[in-house]
């Protein structure tokens, strides 16, 4: 009786000792588990496997319906610089404020590692978004799937985006008032008006 | 109280150089231009001085022109981003009313 109040005492202290050490690693070692840091290789290929595993066949051997008419470039690309560029960036670098925040981060939408996956894995991850990450599922937000393939077009052309389309998207991506505000202001002040 | 303090503060400081997307604006009248660098009387009345590179967009309303084209006197909105403690000018606005 003894030895198992004894042996159940000893345990308490170790998992309380053992919770300690872990909260103490958690709040130091650390500094908080920060999102801010990157995946370290073996997690990111493990969870990018599964993710692209998590596209049922049928939508990942989709091609675009949509052709990638100059018409159809630039509805994605003003689709793009409203709802994805927060995040993505207008160039598709992901090296946004919100995006450097983020576990996992949003990837170089131009390289080889996005380009070489079909339309259908891209349109499935706009459509479904990604679990365990900040990529939100855009399906059922009132559009069409025609828009998502738009999209889908104008990822494409990531890889190929000029300065001047850039530049251009500059102006379609969302302001907050404070930021129009600014720039009224700044607009007023080179008019020659006061400040 | 202090934060209340604090952020009436901040609604009261100047509007001169706020940071927002990364870039860093100041705006104010030019007090001097070097192939190097502006230096901007603020509308705060400071002295911001921000370094000029080859890659620096200088406009004129819709127009892009040189750096010629800007002069000691004329007002200008800079958006720059902070580089090592310095200020490196992306773009430069000049204005367009004449003086
Ligand atoms: C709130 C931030 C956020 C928004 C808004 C967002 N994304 Fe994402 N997106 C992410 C993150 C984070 C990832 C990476 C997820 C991962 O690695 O598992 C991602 C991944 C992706 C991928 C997969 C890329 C690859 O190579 O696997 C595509 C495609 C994509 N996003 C397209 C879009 C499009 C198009 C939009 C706009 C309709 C959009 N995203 C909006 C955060 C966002």
């Amino acid at each position: 009786m003894r030895l198992l109040v004894g042996s159940f005492l000893l345990l308490l202290v170790l998992l309380a000792s053992g919770a300690a050490a872990f909260t103490w690693y958690l709040r130091h070692a650390h500094a908080g588990v920060s999102a801010r840091a990157q995946p370290t290789a073996t997690e990111a290929a493990l969870a990018t496997a599964m993710r692209s595993a998590a596209i049922p066949a049928a939508v990942r051997n989709r091609t675009n319906p949509v052709p990638a008419t100059p018409a159809a470039l630039h509805e994605g690309m003003e689709h793009y610089a409203d709802h994805c560029a927060v995040c993505h960036g207008n160039n598709g670098s992901g090296q946004t404020l919100l995006g450097a925040g983020m576990y996992p981060k949003p990837p170089d939408m131009r390289l080889q590692a996005t380009q070489t996956k079909t339309d259908g894995e891209l349109f499935g991850y706009i459509e479904n978004g990604i679990r365990l990450s900040g990529m939100p599922a855009f399906s059922g937000a009132g559009g069409t799937e025609d828009e998502s393939w738009k999209l889908v077009v104008f990822l494409r052309h990531l890889p190929q985006l000029s300065a001047t389309e850039e530049q251009a998207m500059e102006h379609l991506n969302p302001k907050s008032p404070s930021e129009l505000g600014e720039e009224k202001q700044e607009a007023d002040f080179l008019n020659g008006g006061s400040h | 109280m202090k934060r209340l303090l604090l952020s009436l503060s901040l609604l009261a400081s100047p509007m001169a150089a706020l940071a927002h997307g990364g870039l860093t604006h100041v705006m104010g009248t030019v007090a001097a231009i070097s192939p190097t660098e502006v230096d901007v009387n603020t509308t705060d009345g400071k002295l911001a001085k921000v370094v000029t590179e080859g890659s620096t967009k200088w406009m004129k309303g819709p127009s892009s022109i040189t750096e010629a084209g800007v002069h000691t006197g004329d007002r200008v909105v800079i958006h720059a981003k902070p580089v090592n403690g310095k200020l490196v000018a992306v773009e430069v606005a000049v204005g367009t009313a004449s003086h």
